[in-house]
């Protein structure tokens, strides 16, 4: 099989971070697993070099665009054929990997998100993510305006749960948006004339730590993420 | 001359010598420098010709000359704001650039160490 390169950003996740490296070489186990550690104050690189993960060390928290650029720039230089993008906080299941790359190995997709909002999988995790009200809403905003401004199907804009063949690795090294990525990312895409595919993916709880989103901070976010949406339909991008 | 005048072309005085004083101990780039340069002879110009100041009030038709030098330094303030948000936007993007440069220089490094035996490598200061 192909390089797969299995890239998960983390800022202080050291309680969730070692488990989560453990389950991807399970379920993966002929991919390498990169822990990006974005100035984590506690010790995630450590745990992750436990469980056999390569860790990249970025020396402060530069926000998680910033990380999975990084990511992506690691994978490029090293000649991985496919990336595979996960949380590293244990809310994405690694089983699903294969079913990711899947699209791409076949040549059917340059790019794979996994959408908590496409029924068809299985659902019988108890743990399964609720998202909460306010962040229902925020996800609603953005998959119709995707949809709109796309001209397709967008179901879950704020999914971090992505893969990407050599194409888009190589467009996203070059240029990666620094922070809340996921709503402006798949608009380069769409721009770059990217084909995106969208699979059923289920989303668990937190395993450990808390999310680093607070609710105060999301209206920000929903604001900064309207504007980078909307202003970045009309940037020029270079095919 | 009035006191308020006095007053004025003190400060203009103040702030161009802390200019001058940045620059010279380089916590002001040149290229900044200019303009505050340019604000600071402006601002002693007017503070010692009251004219120059009515006469642009009148050219410009605003009444009262005071309520000119207000516009202009919101204006003025507002320019130099945006330019300040440029400015960061700009190192952050380097300073982004740098970082990654860097956390690959340091994996690199790490590995070739631990290749040829120098030891320190990730997986010591890993379980250490
Ligand atoms: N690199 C980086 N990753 C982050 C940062 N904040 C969060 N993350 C990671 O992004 C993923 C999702 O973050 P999380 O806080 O769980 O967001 P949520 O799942 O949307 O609530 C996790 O793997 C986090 O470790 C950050 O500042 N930098
Ligand atoms: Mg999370």
């Amino acid at each position: 099989m192909d390089k797969v390169l299995v890239i998960i950003p983390a800022y202080n996740e050291k309680k969730s971070i070692g488990g989560v490296v453990r389950d991807v070489k399970t379920s993966l186990p002929e991919a390498d697993v990169l822990v990006i550690n974005d100035g984590s104050t506690d010790d995630t690189s450590g745990e992750a070099r436990q469980y056999g993960a390569m860790v990249l060390e970025l020396p402060c928290n530069m926000g998680l665009g910033v990380a999975v650029q990084s990511g992506l720039i690691f994978a490029q230089d090293r000649g991985y054929r496919f990336v595979a993008r996960m949380d590293g906080d244990g809310q994405h299941r690694p089983t699903e990997l294969r079913s990711l790359l899947a699209p791409l190995e076949k040549g059917e997709a340059d790019m794979v998100v996994g959408s908590r909002f496409l029924k068809a999988v299985s659902v019988s995790e108890l743990n399964e993510y609720k998202p909460s009200l306010a962040r229902r809403i925020g996800i609603g905003l953005f998959s119709g305006l995707l949809s709109f401004l796309l001209g397709t199907r967008v179901t879950d804009p704020n999914s971090g749960l992505h893969a990407m063949n050599h194409k888009s690795i190589s467009f996203f090294a070059k240029e990666y948006p620094p922070d809340y990525p996921e709503v402006e990312v798949r608009v380069m895409a769409h721009k770059a004339g990217l084909v995106i595919r969208e699979i059923p993916s289920t989303m668990l709880h937190r395993t450990g730590g808390a999310s680093s989103i607070t609710s105060l901070k999301s209206v920000y976010i929903v604001l900064e993420m309207l504007t980078s949406t909307i202003v970045g339909m009309f940037r020029r991008t270079e095919r | 001359m009035t006191h308020i005048q006095i007053l004025a072309i003190l400060a203009s005085l103040l702030l161009m010598f802390l200019t001058v004083e940045l620059i010279r101990r380089k916590y002001l780039e040149e290229k900044y420098a200019l303009v505050w340069l340019l604000t600071c002879i402006f601002f002693l110009l007017c503070s010692i010709n009251l004219e120059i100041l009515s006469f642009l009030a009148r050219l410009t038709g605003v009444l009262v000359p005071a309520n000119f030098l207000f516009l202009l330094a919101f204006f003025f303030l507002v320019v130099i704001c945006l330019s300040l948000t440029v400015v960061v936007s700009r190192e952050s993007q380097r300073q982004r650039r740098l970082t990654q440069e860097l956390s690959m220089l340091k994996f690199n490094l790490e590995e070739i160490k631990k290749r040829v035996g120098l030891g320190g490598g990730e997986g010591q200061k890993g379980s250490s």
